[in-house]
This record gives C-alpha cells, sequence and structure tokens, in this order.
C-alpha cells in the first residue's frame, strides 16, 4: 500500500514536471525579452541623465553634422553671459579612423567611431585621461581605452589617423582615456582625440564646433540665461535644456531599441504560442490517462462540477509554480540572451536588469491564463464522461469528431488566410496595421492548422512509416500503428514542430528569393568591374587618386544629401552623367544623361507618381532652404543600383550640405588586364583599410552573406521554437511510455528485446516529428511563395525554392526526433517486466 | 517417441524466492523442486499469496530466484543473459494472462504472430492457420482486441501461445475473468491442444473445475508443494482444497 502511494505520487510528479515544462519555458522566454529592452532602457535612461548632468543647456547648430559649425566667438560670447559657468565647443566628427600596427581598422559600419577635440574641460566632456598625456601638439593623438586594447597600440608609437575631411595623416599616439567619470559609458562608440585646433583642421571644422556644452549656475535664472545664449546665434541654431538633451540623447536610442524589442517580443511570442499547445497537449494526454481516477471519483459522488473544479485547481497550480519558475529562469535568461547577442557583436552598457510589474504581470497573465485555457477542454471532457464508461478498462477521452473538427478548421483557416491574404495584398496607411493584420492571420491560420492536422495523421503517417515499416522490422511497424492510434496527439505533439519549421521555411524560402532578385538583379545592372565602399565618406583625395590611374578606365562616384521635393523629404543622389552610363545599365528608356548640369533623371515609377515627364521642370528645397530648378533630361527602369532622383555631380555642391562621395564604381582602362588594373587600384587604396574594393563576384557574396547573416539571426531563435518542439516529442513520447507500461511489459514478456523496444519509441518519435516537419515545410513553402509574391518585384521577383536546404529540414526533423526518443526509449527499455505486467 | 512423452519440459531444483529482508521478509518460494512432464496439461493451485504466480514468473524467466535453479528444457536459467532470456520466451515459452493479454493497436492475427514478427522469422502459415480455426476466431482475424468480446480476446492469447509451438506455455488464471462456459471453451481447448498436438501447458488456476481439465495438479501453501493429484476431477480437487483448508 505505501508502495503504491508512493510510486503514485512520484508518478503525479513526473506528470506535474511534465506540463510544467511547457509553462516554464513560455514565460522564461517572455520574461527574458522583457527584462533584456527595460535593462536596456533604464540603464541607457540613467546613463544618459548621467552623461548630461553637468549640463544645462546645449546648443545644437542648424541641420545635422556637417551642416554648419557652431564658430569660436559664440564660445566667448556664451561664455560672458551672466550665470554661465562653464562653456565647452565639442566636435564629434564620425568616421575618424585609428590604423593599428597590423593595418586594422575598427569595425565602421557598427556603432560611430568618432574624432573629437580634446578640451579637458572634463566636467562637461567626461573625458578621463586613464593614461599618458593628452594630446597638446598637431600631431598627437590619444585613444579611448577599448579601441587600444582592441587593437595593436603602444604608447608613443606613430599612426595613422584617416578622416572624412582631412584624409591620411601620421599621428602620435600620447594617451589613453575614458568616456565617463566612473564607469565607462562609451556603449562601443571609439574615440579618437586630438588637440583642439588640430581637430578643427583634421577634422573639418573650420574653426567651429559641432555643439556646445553650457554649464549654468544654479542660483541663476535658467531660461533668461537659455533666452540671452539664443539671441546669440542664428535663429535656425537651436539651444536646449538639459531635459530636452536627455530626450533627444534616450529618443535616438528608443528608434534603435523599438525594432529589437519588437523582434524579441515577436520571438518571445511565437514561443509562447508553441509552447501553448505543447501545455495544451500535455494537458489533454494527463487528464486523459487520470480518467479512471476522475470516474471513480464520480462513481463515489462527485459531481462533474467538482471533477471541472479539481482539475482546474490543478491546472491553477501548475500555473502559477511554473510561472513563478518561468519568472526566475527569466531573469537569467536575460542575461543570457545579452550574452549571446554580445557574443554576436553588439554592446550593451552593464547595467541592473529590473523585473517591472508589467513584466510580472504579463507573465502570469501568460502562464495562468494559457494554462487554465489549455486545460479548460480536457477539464469538460473529464467532467462529461458518465462513471462507468471511466471505469471501464481502456477507456479514453473520446477525440472530438472529424466532421465538426473539419468544420472549425475550415472556418478558422479561411478567417486565417483571408486575413493574411489581406495583410499582405490589402492597402494600409503604414506598416504596423499591416504588420498587425498579418500577424493576427498568421495565429488564426496556425490554429487551424492544429485543429486540422489531426486529419492528416493518418494518411500522412502511412506515408512516412511506409519505409520505416519495412526497415525497422517488427518495431518500425509497431512504431507506426502506436504513431496513428491517437491522431489528435500525435499532432497536437508534432504541432509545435510544424508552426516552427513553417516559420524557418517561410523565412528560408524569401531570403533565398531575395538572394537570387539580387544577383539577377546586380549581374543586369552593374557593368562596372569595381565597387569602392565607404563605411561614411570617402575621405579627400581618394576619388582624384583612383581617376589619376592608368590601368583604370571610367570611373563614377556617388553622393547625395536630404531634399524636399514636392513637399515630401526624399534623398536626391549624385552621379557621374557622363560615365555612368558605362557603368551602371540603368534602363534608360527614355532621353539621356544630360551633362552641364542642372539636368536630373528619375526612376519611372516615381516620375509618373509625380506626373513628370522628360522636358519637365523639377523643384529641389535644400536643407538650407534653397529652392533649385531641375530639368528632366531622362527616365530609367531599374533601380536596383540606383535612387529615384539623380543629379549630375556638378550639381553636388548647390545643394549639399557636405559635399563628399559614399561610392565609388569604375571599369579598368581599355586593354588593361583585370589583374593589373585591380592591383593598381588595390594599392591606391591600401593606406584606407576601411575601403573595400570588390569586384561583382565580391560585392554579390557579400550581400548574399549579410542576407544570410540575417537569416542566421532569425533561425537561432526559431530554433529555440523547435527546441520546445523537441521537449514536446519528449513530454508525449514520456506520457506514452507511462500511459503503456502493461502493454510494454506484455511485449516483452512475449519476446521483445530491450533494443527493439527502444527503436519502437524510436521510430514512434521520429514518425511524430518527420510528420509535424513535413506539414510545417508544406506550410511553409506555401506562406513563403505568397510572401515572396507579395512583396514588390524590384525587391523579391520570384519566389526561389532551396530544395536541399528544405531536405536539410526534414533529416533536422529525424535528428530531432532521434533526440527526443533518448530518455523515453531508456525508459520504456528499462520497465520491469513484472511491475509493468501488474501495472494497473 | 516414448522417451520424450516422459522427458521435462521445465523443472526447478530447490527453487527459492525471497522479497524482502528482515522483518518484510516474504518467502514466496520456499525449496520447491518440480518436473513438468512434456506434452502434459498440468495445475498449480493454493491459496492466494501461495507463490503460484511466483513459480511461474520464475520459471519462465520473468523473475531471478534467490537460490536453486529453474530449466526450460535442459537450458538452466540463470546463466543465461538479459537478451538470450528474452529470446528463450520470444522462441521456447508461451504466455497467457489472467487478462490484458493483447495489444491494442494490433489486429488479433498480428497479436497471434507477434512472437514470431519480433523474432522477424518467417511464421508457420499453415500452422497458425490451423490454430486460428481451432480456437474459432477464423473470421475475426483482421479485429482489433477493443472489437472482441473477452472470451475471443483470451482464445486469441491462447492461440498467440501456441502459434509459436513453445516448448511450454504457463497461463496464470486464463479463465478467472470469464464465465464458465466461455471458461470451459478455453480449457477445452487448451486441453486438446495439449491431447493432440502434444502441447505443454502448465496452469494456475482457483477453479477445481478448471483443474479437472489438466493431468495432474500441484498444490502449493506457503511458497511449498504440499501435494499433487493425477487426473484429477472437479469433485476430487474440491475435496482436497477442502482438506487441505481444515
Ligand atoms: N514484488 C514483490 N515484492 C514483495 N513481495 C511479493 C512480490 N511479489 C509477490 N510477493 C509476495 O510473494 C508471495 C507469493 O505471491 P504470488 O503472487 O506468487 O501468489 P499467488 O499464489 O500467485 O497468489 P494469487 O492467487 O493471489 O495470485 C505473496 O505473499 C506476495 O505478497
Ligand atoms: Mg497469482
Amino acid at each position: 500500500m505505501l508502495k503504491m502511494t508512493l510510486r503514485g505520487i512520484l508518478n503525479n510528479k513526473i506528470r506535474f514536471f511534465l506540463t510544467s515544462i511547457a509553462v516554464v519555458l513560455g514565460v522564461t522566454f517572455v520574461v527574458s525579452a522583457f527584462v533584456v529592452t527595460d535593462g536596456l532602457r533604464s540603464t541607457f535612461g540613467d546613463l544618459s541623465s548621467d552623461i548630461y548632468s553637468a549640463r544645462d543647456l546645449t546648443v545644437m547648430p542648424d541641420g545635422d553634422k556637417g551642416g554648419v559649425f557652431a564658430s569660436e566667438e559664440y564660445l566667448d560670447q556664451i561664455a560672458a553671459i551672466d550665470g554661465v559657468t562653464n562653456v565647452s565647443g565639442q566636435i564629434f566628427a564620425n568616421q575618424t579612423i585609428p590604423v593599428d600596427a597590423n593595418g586594422d581598422v575598427p569595425d565602421v559600419f557598427g556603432p560611430p567611431v568618432a574624432g573629437i577635440n580634446w578640451t579637458g574641460n572634463t566636467e562637461l566632456d567626461r573625458f578621463v585621461l586613464l593614461e599618458g598625456e593628452a594630446p597638446a601638439s598637431p600631431t598627437d593623438f590619444a585613444l579611448d581605452v577599448n579601441t587600444f586594447d582592441e587593437g595593436a597600440y603602444t604608447l608613443g608609437e606613430t599612426y595613422s589617423v584617416i578622416s572624412e575631411a582631412g584624409g591620411i595623416r601620421e599621428f602620435t599616439l600620447t594617451g589613453i582615456f575614458r568616456f565617463g567619470l566612473e564607469t565607462d559609458d562609451s556603449i562601443g562608440a571609439k574615440f579618437v582625440a586630438f588637440e583642439n585646433e588640430t581637430a578643427q583642421s583634421f577634422l573639418g571644422r573650420d574653426g567651429g564646433y559641432d555643439e556646445i556644452a553650457i554649464a549654468v549656475d544654479d542660483a541663476a535664472n535658467i531660461d533668461e540665461v537659455q533666452a540671452q545664449v539664443a539671441g546669440l546665434l542664428a535663429s535656425t541654431d537651436d539651444v536646449l535644456s538639459g531635459e530636452e538633451t536627455v530626450e533627444e540623447f534616450t529618443e535616438g536610442f528608443d528608434s534603435f531599441l523599438g525594432p529589437f524589442r519588437t523582434i524579441l517580443l515577436t520571438f518571445a511570442f511565437v514561443i509562447l504560442f508553441v509552447s501553448a499547445f505543447l501545455i495544451n497537449n500535455t494537458f489533454t494526454i494527463v487528464i486523459g490517462q487520470r480518467i479512471r481516477e476522475l470516474g471513480l471519483l464520480r462513481a463515489i459522488g462527485a459531481g462533474g462540477g467538482q471533477v471541472r473544479r479539481s482539475v482546474f485547481t490543478e491546472a491553477l497550480i501548475v500555473g502559477l509554480v511554473s510561472t513563478l519558475i518561468g519568472i526566475g529562469l527569466g531573469l537569467l535568461g536575460a542575461r543570457a540572451l545579452i550574452a549571446l547577442l554580445e557574443s554576436q557583436g553588439a554592446d550593451f552598457p552593464d547595467g541592473p536588469l529590473p523585473l517591472e510589474p508589467r513584466t510580472i504581470v504579463f507573465a502570469l497573465l501568460v502562464g495562468v491564463l494559457v494554462t487554465l485555457l489549455s486545460a479548460l477542454l480536457p477539464a469538460r471532457r473529464a467532467a462529461s464522461i458518465s462513471p462507468m464508461e471511466a471505469l471501464r478498462e481502456n477507456s479514453s477521452l473520446d477525440e472530438t469528431r472529424t466532421g465538426r473538427r473539419t468544420l472549425i478548421g475550415g472556418l478558422l483557416a479561411l478567417v486565417g488566410i483571408g486575413a493574411t491574404a489581406l495583410g499582405l495584398f490589402g492597402s494600409f496607411d503604414g506598416t504596423a496595421p499591416r504588420l498587425i493584420v498579418l500577424g493576427v492571420g498568421a495565429v488564426v491560420a496556425f490554429i487551424a492548422v492544429a485543429v486540422l492536422s489531426p486529419l492528416a495523421v493518418s494518411p500522412v503517417v502511412r506515408l512516412i512509416g511506409a519505409p520505416i515499416a519495412a526497415l525497422g522490422g517488427p518495431a518500425g511497424k509497431m512504431a507506426k500503428s502506436n504513431a496513428t492510434r491517437s491522431p489528435q496527439r500525435t499532432a497536437g505533439t508534432a504541432v509545435a514542430l510544424t508552426i516552427g519549421l513553417a516559420l524557418v521555411t517561410t523565412v528560408t524560402i524569401i531570403g533565398a528569393s531575395l538572394k537570387t532578385t539580387v544577383s539577377d538583379a546586380l549581374s543586369s545592372s552593374v557593368t562596372a568591374d569595381y565597387i569602392v565602399f565607404a563605411g561614411g565618406a570617402l575621405p579627400a583625395g581618394v576619388v582624384q587618386s583612383v581617376e589619376a590611374l592608368p590601368e583604370i578606365g571610367k570611373v563614377a562616384t556617388f553622393g547625395g544629401d536630404r531634399v524636399t521635393i514636392n513637399g515630401e523629404e526624399e534623398s536626391l543622389d549624385t552621379l557621374d552623367f557622363a560615365t555612368i552610363d558605362d557603368l551602371i545599365d540603368a534602363d534608360l528608356t527614355e532621353g539621356a544623361w544630360e551633362t552641364g548640369g542642372g539636368n536630373m533623371v528619375l526612376y519611372r515609377e516615381k516620375a509618373d507618381e509625380l506626373g513628370l515627364a522628360v522636358g519637365d521642370t523639377v523643384g529641389v528645397e535644400t536643407l538650407a532652404g534653397e529652392m533649385l530648378d531641375f530639368s528632366v533630361s531622362g527616365l530609367f527602369d531599374d533601380n536596383t543600383f540606383l535612387g529615384s532622383f539623380n543629379v549630375d555631380t556638378v550639381d553636388y555642391e548647390r545643394f549639399a550640405r557636405v559635399a563628399d562621395f559614399t561610392t565609388l564604381v569604375a571599369s579598368g582602362a581599355d586593354g588593361t588586364m583585370p589583374e593589373d588594373a585591380r592591383a593598381a587600384l588595390d594599392s591606391v587604396l591600401e593606406p584606407f583599410p576601411q575601403l573595400t574594393v570588390q569586384d561583382q563576384a565580391e560585392f554579390l557574396d557579400e550581400t548574399e552573406s549579410q542576407i544570410n547573416q540575417l537569416l542566421a539571426i532569425v533561425n537561432v531563435f526559431l530554433g529555440l521554437a523547435v527546441l520546445i518542439a523537441l521537449i514536446g516529442i519528449v513530454n508525449t513520447l514520456t506520457l506514452s511510455v507511462f500511459e503503456r507500461t502493461r502493454e510494454l511489459g506484455l511485449l516483452r514478456a512475449v519476446g521483445m528485446t530491450r533494443r527493439q523496444m527502444r527503436r519502437m519509441v524510436r521510430w514512434e518519435s521520429v514518425i511524430v516529428s518527420v510528420f509535424g516537419a513535413v506539414l510545417g515545410v508544406s506550410l511553409g513553402v506555401v506562406f513563403g511563395w505568397a510572401i515572396s509574391d507579395a512583396i514588390p518585384d524590384d525587391i523579391v521577383a520570384n519566389a526561389t525554392f532551396p530544395l536541399t536546404q528544405l531536405a536539410v529540414f526534414i533529416l533536422a526533423a529525424v535528428v530531432v526526433g532521434l533526440l527526443a526518443a533518448i530518455m523515453p526509449a531508456r525508459r520504456a527499455a528499462k520497465l520491469n517486466i513484472l511491475d509493468a505486467i501488474s501495472h494497473s | 517417441m516414448s522417451d520424450t512423452m516422459t522427458a521435462l519440459a521445465a523443472r526447478t531444483e530447490g527453487a527459492s524466492k525471497i522479497y524482502g529482508t528482515g522483518d518484510t521478509e516474504v518467502r514466496a518460494l520456499d525449496d520447491v523442486t518440480v518436473g513438468f512432464n512434456q506434452g502434459a496439461f498440468t495445475a498449480i493451485m493454493g491459496p492466494s499469496g501461495s507463490g503460484k504466480s511466483t513459480l511461474m514468473h520464475t520459471m519462465a524467466g520473468l523473475d531471478p530466484l534467490t537460490k536453486g535453479n529453474t530449466f526450460i528444457g535442459d537450458v538452466e536459467l540463470s546463466s543465461l543473459s538479459e537478451k538470450e532470456l528474452t529470446l528463450l520466451r520470444r522462441e521456447k515459452v508461451g504466455f497467457i494472462f489472467q487478462a490484458f493479454n493483447l495489444i491494442p493497436t494490433l489486429s488479433a492475427l498480428e497479436n497471434i504472430t507477434l512472437p514470431m514478427d519480433l523474432a522477424k522469422g518467417q511464421a508457420d502459415d499453415a500452422w497458425v492457420e490451423n490454430v486460428i480455426q481451432t480456437v474459432g476466431l477464423g473470421d475475426r482475424k483482421s479485429h482489433r482486441p477493443d472489437e472482441l468480446s473477452g472470451g475471443q480476446q483470451q482464445r486469441v492469447a491462447v492461440a498467440r501461445a501456441l502459434a509459436s509451438k513453445p516448448q511450454i506455455i504457463f497461463a496464470d488464471e486464463p479463465t478467472g475473468n470469464l464465465d464458465s462456459r466461455t471458461g470451459g471453451e478455453i480449457l477445452d481447448f487448451m486441453r486438446s491442444a495439449v491431447r493432440e498436438l502434444g502441447q505443454t501447458i502448465v496452469m494456475v488456476t482457483h477453479d477445481a473445475v478448471a483443474a479437472s481439465y489438466s493431468d495432474r495438479v500441484v498444490f502449493l501453501a506457503d511458497g511449498k508443494i504440499v501435494d499433487e493429484m493425477l487426473d484429477p476431477t472437479a469433485d476430487a480437487v474440491f475435496d482436497h482444497i477442502k482438506s487441505l483448508g481444515d
């Protein structure tokens, strides 16, 4: 009796554990996502109010960096104002790049690598010298400690530094400093410091500054001071209060954090959604197994309501306990997530990870509510069966009838497909509502899949099971019939994998289609041999040196700035009208690249939209507020490489704040061997490690690897969904083995070996996972195709189906199945035959 | 042939099985030496807890002895590995339990050929067909267990035990869950398997009528063999049980 009681508790423990694990996982991910984003935000908020704590006012010159700079005389005038205690003129020049002893440069595509002026004004600038001397002569420079540590630098040695305005120049490293008074507040930004006047000339600030920080006496009237400062300035310049400065700074961060949070929460949602199926499936099985116990309760006089309540109470306890565990693990998970992202190159400030009340409420809602909802259906069924039915041998929960399932599933599928189609093809005000409609459509569609998939079990498993039954011998045959024993259970177990793989497949197909489109477009539109990209602007002199090479034939440079056309903010690009036609085939179908200035060539679709034809005049308002007229001289059809509005380089200075170039394309001179042209180009660009020369194939490779990187990140997260699917399969198998104890004992008694037993469980697992994968990949193919079709043709032209990869997914499912079976199979094989036979 | 008639299909030598230790020690079998003739139908009787099931389980290699030896034919079981024991059960031993004898996902026919399928061996189709006809399951072959009555299910179990022509069949209260008429049919069938096919069957039963179908009854009490009776009749067995009870 004691043994039985103990065994009962132990069994319940396992059930309890198996049900909890699903909830715990879901909650963990949601909490992690919230905590990470909250943590970053609050750390950043603290950081920015910290950074600007001493600063009461900030003067921001009109326009972004590269526009008009505050001049030296303002500084003196501001310092003279009553109440002003400290003034600092600061330079912050992006893309100022030091080259270390190995010729390596910091990553220029990540956080800013900025040149600054060393003012020694620690109160306002917050640069603290750690070692060596501050830069004092025109040949000195200092580095922030992170850049110093990451590169090969020695104090006192001479290194090249490249700036956008000053080109390349040698400086001697005199000091190492930190941004932040007590701790490092740089969050990934890199700094190169010069003596003030050197900075102004080398960084192209021409005797001025990018912004002016002002500290004001506490006793002074700050509004009055602000008004006086404003009075000194051009009307277009801004004077921001301390709060406004922090706000502006944090806003910039939010715009980066926003999408990040959206992505994290989307993944958390996907994971939760998948977990919900896992929870539901586990509950259905567990309650199904307890049906005798519940029937006995009913037989001794418990009402249906009492049975339902007892099931609900259990669900509530499972939900609560698991949610609490999930919150704890979520906090750990947040750290892991940050570590993962940092290992991928992201750089986050250290700080506490706050557990906001909102996160707890959300976690409880998610954990407890999902659990209760999952228990709803099984509880209702458990309560509705008659005591006699429950006490009968082999009794089980009735599965939902096929007709009803088809009807409900069909309706859901229609709604889901309808909403998805609307999201894809309908017209919306902005991206957000479109994504919401798409999201709802996808969720409903997936629920429809879950409802309908039991109907697919029998035919699909017959198909998958055929080779397994043929190859796997008696164990394979029995595995196949075990998998079809309860279609609802098999489908419920597989649905997590179905959803995970449907999403992975969709993303993979879109990615592959994107790659094909890009490579097709490039090979048809770029005729240039070489492309040179700068992270920011091409350093001074580079263009001229390239043009001067005898091995290089045609060269075109690209630049541009923001302007206003027809009331909309647009990007106006410049390129060399004289040479462009030989380097880029934009499919100019009307007019010509008319040189001489004052002409504009437009992307045809854009021209049509604005009602412009060749010969018309386009009005352009520059950021400086000037009005310029251009005459339309040509229209082109292929915008893979070019923007919508293009003017000749000779017009550049007329509208841009800074007329620098970001991209250069070139082709070899006639009669020059490609190797020679390449070598010449490489030697000219050698002093600038941040510039890379790419030929067409390299450019394509790079573009593809960028797409691949994106896919890899998405796949890592979706891999988590697949992991949950794996746990789900382990769950179901463990419960099934437990449920079939007697039967397994009998099989062993009549001569099934342990090995055959393991094999049987393993094959069943593989059948279930491959079933999920086949369904998931099929759905993904349909989704991927539909979405590829819906994306405008200039981004994705035709859907491409990477068959090898899809086959790999199915194979991966086999592996998932094998892994999931390890523990349950071992359990099944270890059963004591006598215990099993006497088990009831 | 006469040789094999008297040869032993299975036997034990000084078999003891002790569960637990100290205060909780139970001697389920206490120095039992017994043999079962080939081609004989033996019944084992005794009060509940006397060790009948234990005797069968240890003889079939499902449970190791604490002391002593058991043999199937000439093979001594304690020398066999777990895997060899499994193969021995598959090839040489048939089982019929009181209930839950069948695998619910398999049809009647598949249940019957299960041991041969597990061995990936070819079943003797003619023999299997013969067995199925004899137990009267001809029209039920493709039915699942839940589509069969309790009596039919036990018939399938008997057919399975016979189909692989094992050296010995152990049946633990095979008719315990059946009404007397259905039980009688099963017993009839088991007896004819012994008489006509030369099968060896050892059956545990509490029922004097069931025991009367056998050639010999062995009485167990407190893990010891206390008596035996040849060519039993229901009345004689009944009287004997009563006398033992006194
Ligand atoms: N696994 C076990 N652990 C401890 N004691 C056991 C175990 N299996 C059996 N026993 C004990 O061994 C003794 C013999 O049990 P057994 O099952 O062989 O009796 P039985 O004659 O088959 O009884 P019944 O007619 O009720 O089936 C009993 O006292 C029983 O309690
Ligand atoms: Mg018994």
